[in-house]
């Protein structure tokens, strides 16, 4: 009996102890000290710039904390949707901004405040930026982000491989697709039957890179995929069918790519260029430079970029704009005060592009920047735009990944391709 | 008190008395036995509230929430807007959902046969005793014990065009970029990784069949395919009922080896069920569809174990 009553005894006291050391709450900060999250997406140069940045912004303001955090790309804006939906989420975060529409429309983000930009109004704040720059960051007529990483793609060789192959590379850099479609069969090498090295290294499974490719084909067809307030599909377009026809040609008809080689789900296809695998590929920033400088030395000493193809008789429009821009979130309780640490690293633009190879998209960088090859991208910059303001983007992007993958991997024609894209799409403009 | 009957009549009281002291005495007795059994009961209850709480909270509410979102169009925003069974019903003509089903039923019984059979050969020849056993069983072991994420990239890697499987068979298959063969790929990698632990599983089973029974079939004249038919299997239905009950759930609710090996693709070929969920829930936001989604697959997952039980649960000897 008493033994009963003892362990009773044990068993009440064990949980209402329990009860009472749980945690209530964090204990509060000091009245003075703000902690402001920012989340931003993996990225190891910008991440080695980005925590001297931070430290030397709590060094100037004392009463700051910046809590920062790197996540992986794939899984960013997943994370910070569903911490967002449910009331939390960073205060400020770096996102693509073709990811950002989403969230405007669910009341997750706040515009601009131009005061922390020391300017009056949207105009003061754009002229910072290339004029091609804001507009991606603008939506239904307000500025929700400040640019923080803007690039284009280029068009990438590697200079020892066509040497080998007897080519120039300044001579014979490719200016159409059908010289990248002459040179790529001189590139090609099989051993076997087996395709050893492909001429051309093309994305897949990557639906938001394959995206921006196709966008920029259908744009060098002469036709857009999308209306450009992002509300109407023209996917089965003649300039898309010709823009994915070409895609798969480059397979299947001329056989200078090889997807048995690569990519895969975990691997990428500029990993095919920088290890030699490919003698060219359609992908690939400014940012890639300082990639290949860490990731693939041998590549590194012997590449050249230069602009992206276009069809023969073609308008040369070069590839989209993409970018990373850095937005407040409207369930942050310190919106003034991480506004003001994303003014301070807009403006690092200097800092980002020299030691990470990140243009900000700011005029004064772009017109003082040295660095291999900048002329490339400095001046296809102006040609290029942005993808539509897609609502359902991730939704979308993956439609037309799986087109994509049905003509390359599966051999399907472009049109029958697109159509079938094109009836998935239309529920969600 | 004397009555007619004097000392018989106080006798009689007394006994009467006793009697009422005794129903008294018993009444008392079967009270405090109620009680302590309530108080056992209330100990009892006590002990294991620890346990209920966090299923209560865990589980059970978090799985009534789900299935209330699943009658609803909640995309995170807003109110969920009650819908009743209609995106049940939009699921029967949803091609991405039709596909992921029939592509997960192809796992399902791609990876749990191969599995359940190779893991049965496989149990039987380490149940052999014959040398250094100790050395393979762990072997056999480690690709269980290697996180998904290592062993869907290796095997990434093994299955490249100019990769080690393609180089040392003399092969010329894109693995992972053939709609034909991803899921060949993708069912090799996953019959590979458990084969050791459903093998180890079924090598206790057979530890516990007595030799005896074996030793009476060989006199008998019983041969080895026979004894095993006969003995063997019978004998570690429980062990093989588990087996194949744990390999066909874990098919069913396959997540990490696609989205890692070929993020579903190429096309759809290998796009799960729970990868389409995911995709659904976190990335396009359809909340309640991905709820009706998870609740069609937990059904399914349901009955196909029943079935299961029903053939190979132990039969009464």
């Amino acid at each position: 009996m008493r033994i009963r009553r003892l362990l009773t005894g044990v068993a009440v006291l064990t949980v209402a102890l329990g009860a009472l050391s749980a945690p209530t709450h964090a204990a509060q900060p000091a009245a003075s000290k703000i902690t402001i999250t920012y989340w931003t997406h993996v990225n190891p140069p910008a991440q080695k710039l980005e925590k001297t940045l931070v430290a030397r912004y709590e060094a100037l303001h004392p009463n700051i904390a910046v809590n920062y955090l790197p996540v992986d790309f794939n899984s960013l804006p997943t994370k910070l949707t569903t911490a967002l939906a449910g009331g939390g989420g960073p205060d400020l975060f770096n996102l693509f901004q073709s990811f950002v529409p989403e969230l405007v429309q669910r009341q997750f983000l706040v515009p601009v405040d131009y005061k922390a930009f020391g300017v009056g109004d949207a105009k003061g704040f754009a002229s910072r930026y290339l004029p091609s720059t804001v507009g991606g960051y603008t939506f239904g007529g307000k500025v929700y982000g400040v640019p923080h990483e803007v690039s284009n793609f280029a068009f990438w060789i590697n200079t020892a491989e066509f040497k080998k192959a007897g080519l120039d590379p300044a001579k014979d850099f490719p200016k159409t697709w059908d010289d990248v479609v002459r040179l790529g069969q001189k590139l090609t090498i099989r051993k076997n039957g087996k395709t050893v090295q492909e001429g051309i290294s093309l994305p897949l499974y990557n639906a938001l890179r394959d995206t921006l490719v196709l966008d920029a084909l259908t744009r060098q067809a002469g036709g857009n995929l999308f209306s450009m307030d992002g509300k109407k599909a023209n996917l089965t377009s003649a300039a898309a069918v010709k823009a994915l026809g070409m895609w798969g040609d480059l397979v299947h008809k001329y056989k200078i790519n090889d997807p048995a080689l690569g990519p895969t789900a975990s691997t990428d296809n500029l990993d095919l260029f920088g290890n030699g695998t490919a003698a060219m590929t359609n992908v690939g920033g400014s940012w890639f430079i300082s990639l290949m400088q860490a990731s693939y030395p041998v590549a590194y000493k012997s590449y050249m970029v230069g602009p992206e193809p276009h069809f023969a008789g073609g308008p040369a429009t070069g590839a989209d704009l993409y970018g990373f821009g850095l937005f407040v979130t409207s369930t942050s309780h310190h919106q003034a005060e991480a506004w003001q640490f994303a003014r301070f690293l807009a403006d690092n633009g200097s800092a980002y592009f020299n030691q990470a190879g990140i243009w900000l998209g700011d005029k004064a960088t772009l017109n003082n920047a040295h660095t291999p090859h900048w002329d490339v991208f400095k001046n296809s910059f102006g040609q290029g735009r942005f993808l539509p303001p897609l609502t359902h983007f991730n939704e979308v992007s993956a439609i037309l990944e799986r087109a994509i993958e049905r003509v390359v991997l599966n051999g399907m024609s472009a049109q029958q391709s697109l159509a079938q894209a094109q009836q998935e799409v239309q529920p969600l403009m | 008190m004397r009555y007619g009957h004097g000392e018989r009549m106080d006798d009689r009281v007394a006994v009467q008395a006793d009697a009422r002291r005794d129903t008294a005495v018993r009444a008392r007795g079967r009270g405090r036995r109620r009680r302590l059994a309530r108080r056992q009961a209330l100990v009892g209850f006590l002990f294991v509230l620890p346990g209920i709480v966090p299923l209560l909270i865990f589980v059970v509410y978090p799985m009534a929430s789900a299935f209330y979102l699943s009658l609803t169009n909640w995309t995170l925003i807003g109110a969920p807007q009650f819908q009743g069974l209609s995106t049940y019903a939009s699921l029967l003509s949803d091609q991405q959902f039709l596909t992921s089903l029939t592509v997960t039923m192809e796992i399902a019984v791609g990876t749990t046969i191969p599995s359940c059979l190779l893991a049965v050969v496989v149990a039987l020849l380490l149940d052999a005793r014959v040398r250094f056993t100790q050395w393979y069983q762990p072997l056999l072991f480690v690709p269980a014990v290697l996180p998904s994420v290592v062993t869907a990239i290796v095997w990434g890697i093994i299955y490249q065009g100019n990769g080690v499987l393609n180089a040392l068979f003399g092969l010329d298959v894109a693995w992972l970029t053939d709609p034909h063969w991803a899921l060949t790929a993708l069912i090799i990698m996953i019959v590979w990784t458990n084969l050791g632990y459903y093998a180890v599983i079924l090598l206790a089973g057979l530890r516990d069949v007595p030799a005896d029974y074996y030793e009476a079939a060989r006199i008998d004249g019983a041969g080895t395919l026979a004894i095993i038919w006969t003995i063997t299997l019978p004998l570690i239905r429980p062990a093989l009922l588990f087996v194949v009950v744990t390999a066909t759930s874990g098919a069913l609710t396959l997540f990490v080896q696609p989205y890692l090996l070929t993020s579903g693709g190429p096309g759809d070929a290998t796009r799960t069920l729970s990868e389409l969920i995911y995709d659904t829930g976190f990335s396009y936001l359809g909340i309640g569809k991905a709820a009706a989604m998870s609740f069609v697959l937990l059904l399914l997952s349901l009955l196909i174990a029943l079935v299961q039980f029903t053939i190979l649960r132990p039969k009464d000897t």
